[in-house]
């Protein structure tokens, strides 16, 4: 199975970094998200955690270090939460740690409310984002 | 709420506040990234309150782009709206106007009362409350959790004002106001021992 690794970029629209490893299963979406197509971007991530859940079924990590996101891209996350907590649900190994900007309350209860929404055990970790 | 409102008086009075942008026309994504661009560089003495105005006017500006009724004919058709940006000692107030649906006015305004009497814990159940529930129709997706995000970022009430124009339209406008961020616990560097 490949990869999957988006280079963000800040144009028009604000294109997250995505690693997603498929040999370690560790991955990262991190800097800001705010897409032409929030639906389409995300889809190609879930669409990778679903495959990873049937040809290789190792434990996934999932670290989510963004800045900013927008609505939209919210909902869409929820859905890619919601993908993991399905893999763990069916046996799988999950970890999720999220990393909000040490001065934004709202990025860290964003994680809170995902917490409620998915069941998942999120851990919230601060950090201070470079500018 | 009131139907006699005036947009354009409010619009002149601004004047008396720092303006920071101030745009009326036509809107398109490109023009939105130069905006945000220019208002996160404008903010970057206020690191805290920055970032909320800055998500704040993603919201507004982006409701505006996808839901104004108003459409400029010549070229691609963009939607057209307003869009300012101003500043008094203590806040930062954003305010976009365009048109929207005279049918969709009543549904606006209950939004918002719901919003203003939700304090911030109720806030955060009904934002996942609308982002778990299936939207019903595209025209509600931007006056539902957009809105309830804003007042959250915002951590203010929300104002709106809707002009009735004629029966198939009414101008709408939204104002935010964010505190700006006191400088409190700023320690004075430049003191010597």
């Amino acid at each position: 199975m490949e990869d999957l690794e988006i280079k963000g970029e800040s144009g028009v629209y604000f294109i997250p970094n995505v690693k997603l490893n498929a040999q370690t299963g560790i991955c990262e979406i991190s800097g800001e998200s705010y897409l032409e197509d929030t639906d389409e971007f995300y889809s190609n991530i879930i669409k990778w955690i679903e495959q990873y859940t049937q040809e290789v079924r190792k434990p996934l990590v999932f670290n989510f270090k963004l800045t900013y996101f927008n609505t939209s891209s919210s909902r869409s996350i929820l859905d890619v939460l919601r993908a993991l907590k399905k893999y763990e649900k069916e046996g799988g190994q999950v970890e999720v740690n999220w990393y909000y900007p040490e001065d934004d309350d709202g990025i860290a209860e964003e994680a809170e409310d995902y917490m409620k929404d998915t069941g998942l055990d999120i851990k919230m970790y601060p950090f201070e984002p470079e500018f | 709420m009131n139907n006699d409102f005036d947009f354009f008086q409010y619009y002149a009075q601004l004047n008396h506040e720092q303006v920071m942008l101030s745009y009326k026309g036509p809107i398109t994504d490109v023009l939105l990234a130069e905006f945000s661009r220019d208002i996160r560089q404008k903010l970057q003495g206020d690191q805290k309150a920055g970032k909320k105005v800055f998500s704040v006017f993603m919201e507004m500006a982006t409701n505006v782009l996808y839901y104004s009724k108003e459409i400029n004919y010549f070229g691609s058709r963009d939607k057209v709206g307003t869009i300012v940006v101003a500043q008094t000692d203590k806040e930062y107030k954003l305010i976009t106007g365009n048109m929207i649906y005279t049918d969709s006015a009543a549904k606006l305004i209950e939004r918002c009362q719901i919003i203003n009497s939700l304090d911030r814990e109720g806030l955060r159940e009904y934002k996942r409350y609308l982002r778990n529930n299936p939207i019903e129709n595209e025209e509600s997706r931007g006056a539902g959790i957009g809105l309830v995000q804003v007042a959250i970022t915002a951590d203010n009430n929300i104002e709106v004002k809707i002009k009735k124009i004629s029966d198939t339209y009414s101008f709408f406008v939204l104002v935010v106001n964010i505190q700006k961020t006191l400088p409190n616990n700023t320690n004075d560097t430049t003191q010597n021992s």
